[in-house]
């Protein structure tokens, strides 16, 4: 790659790491793991940095990306195991209630279905329309729909929640 | 409503990332030159198949002759002699072990190189109907003294000794009486199995075997038996299809991936430094060769047009983040090279472009000439 494309790469990177840092940890419900498939994304973004910076939106194209990283199936095996010798320092975070429910909200989300996850979380805690979102799954908007009733409800259901009364979102 | 449900997850506090940005950009480099040679090897599929036994190629035809794999495994195989140490170091120019056993039909072989590790890897010839990487294949990984080996299936593997974990191994009968674990990070893929075993006190190699046949029987037990038959110290010169006048600015060899395939296809990557990275993670010289008669792109995107020329062959020229260069030629005696000096220190140890790099380069585009 030219120089002036590979600088062009690094502070573009640079600029979006943290954004895609909290893309990442919460499709993977994990900081650490995060890390490892905003790694491989980012890599993964290096090859084809020549046709991402053409795009009309070069941020759904990145994250788009990392989407389809975190969905890939081989990924998801190998990211079963963390591959570390001492275990990660935690998050510093403020003790509490609202900690604790965090934490229970993560776990809960974590156990969601990968394709449900990535939409609910794009949607809900990144922002993305609809349309955006379907691009990025390489799906129709009414798939995306589909996704967020069935990724809803199973939250919901992990939560405990299952009497929660619907609000007609995702429909 | 439902933005309110994750609402708590918006803000979730972040560690200190450690996501590295030098690194990707050392592995997307990687990976650019690794899609190059696959662009190239997919495109010699209709080469016909001009090699007998492809792991005679790696080394000199005078040294020790290729083992030819066993068609059948036998449960009475004798396990090949283990060395009494292990190497501080290798030399990355020769190949340190070789395979005795091996699942039938496993022709093709890459051998990597490096001064803290060594792989060697036997794969069945590529067809267009089974991409590579779903392909069976056996990976063979050895480290030196001192080193452990990662988990995972990084390309570089050595790691410090003590630093590569312990998450996912298994006891496992020992290899010649020697300490070994099943390796569950290292097989995701169907039909894998992973064996390390300390092959030297206090060193370790491991065998991965991926995508064995059904017909091969059961992955542990090949795994064992090519592990009980790995020949070790084996020091054969590799052979490579170029020589250059003097080495390369003062550069010694650091590490070499060279794979021939019985398609006839093969590509070379040598990596030349003074012991030290670049600021990317890169060896400061790369230099990688491969059969390739066109003098144009791929128009696919993996190889750009030629955009100046040397000494009459189409050439292109670009500079790189780091202030080094690369220079690509094209169709030089039949073959495709890229140099790459990986910042601007190297460089100007080579005069300031890589045109004098190439013009002392001797090539040798035939297997069979390769010294």
């Amino acid at each position: 790659m030219r120089a002036d494309l590979e600088q062009e790469y690094v502070e573009y990177v640079t600029s979006r790491l943290p954004a895609l840092r909290r893309i990442a940890c919460h499709l993977t419900g994990d900081a650490h793991r995060g890390d490892d498939l905003v790694q491989t994304a980012v890599t993964r973004l290096y090859v084809g940095w020549r046709r991402a910076r053409e795009a009309d939106n070069v941020d759904a194209y990145v994250r788009t990306v990392l989407v389809r990283v975190f969905l890939d199936e081989k990924r998801r095996l190998w990211s079963r195991v963390r591959l570390v010798d001492t275990p990660p320092e935690p998050a510093p975070a403020p003790a509490g209630d609202a900690v604790e429910d965090r934490e229970v909200l993560h776990a809960a989300l974590a156990q969601v279905p990968p394709r449900q996850r990535a939409v609910l979380v794009l949607r809900f805690l990144h922002d993305r329309p609809v349309d955006e979102v379907a691009a990025t799954l390489g799906c129709t908007a009414g798939t995306v729909k589909s996704q967020t009733s069935h990724g809803l409800a199973s939250l919901r259901r992990l939560l405990g929640m299952d009497t929660y009364a619907t609000t007609g979102e995702g429909k | 409503m439902e933005e309110k449900l994750l609402a708590p997850l918006r803000d979730v506090p972040l560690p200190p990332s450690v996501v590295d940005l030098h690194r990707a950009v050392r592995d997307g480099r990687r990976q650019v030159r690794r899609r190059r040679i696959a662009a190239t090897a997919t495109a010699g599929l209709a080469v016909v198949a001009v090699l007998a036994a492809a792991p005679a190629l790696l080394g000199r035809a005078d040294r020790s002759p290729p083992v030819t794999p066993a068609a059948t495994p036998s449960p009475t195989a004798t396990a090949a002699p283990m060395p009494a140490t292990a190497p501080a170091t290798f030399d990355p120019t020769e190949q340190y072990a070789e395979f005795g056993w091996l699942p039938a039909g496993l022709t093709d072989r890459s051998v990597r190189t490096g001064t803290n590790q060594f792989a060697l890897i036997a794969s069945t010839p590529e067809t267009s109907q089974l991409p590579v990487k779903d392909a069976p294949a056996v990976e063979l990984r050895i480290v030196s003294a001192g080193r452990d080996i990662a988990l995972g299936i990084e390309r570089d593997f050595a790691v410090a000794a003590g630093r590569a974990g312990s998450a996912g191994l298994e006891p496992a009968e020992p290899v010649n009486g020697r300490t070994a674990r099943w390796n569950a990070n290292a097989t995701v893929e169907p039909r894998s199995a992973a064996l390390r075993w300390e092959y030297a006190p206090g060193a370790w190699a491991e065998v991965i075997v991926r995508y064995l046949p059904e017909s091969a029987g059961d992955p542990r037990a090949a795994a064992r038996r090519i592990a009980l038959d790995v020949r070790y110290a084996v020091d054969r010169p590799i052979r490579l299809p170029v020589r250059f006048d003097a080495p390369p600015a003062g550069l010694k060899p650091m590490a070499y991936v060279v794979s021939v395939r019985s398609s006839g296809s093969w590509d070379v990557e040598l990596s030349y430094g003074a012991g030290k990275r670049t600021k990317y993670g890169d060896w400061p010289l790369a230099v990688l060769i491969l059969p390739r008669k066109s003098v144009s792109g791929d128009h696919g995107g993996v190889i750009g047009d030629p955009t100046s020329r040397i000494d009459g062959h189409p050439a292109r020229r670009s500079s790189s983040l780091d202030g080094g260069a690369t220079l690509q030629v094209y169709g030089v005696q039949g073959l495709y090279l890229e140099m790459s000096a990986h910042d601007r220190a190297t460089l100007r140890r080579l005069g300031g472009n890589l045109d004098g790099l190439f013009r002392s380069a001797t090539l040798q585009p035939k297997v069979a000439d390769w010294r």
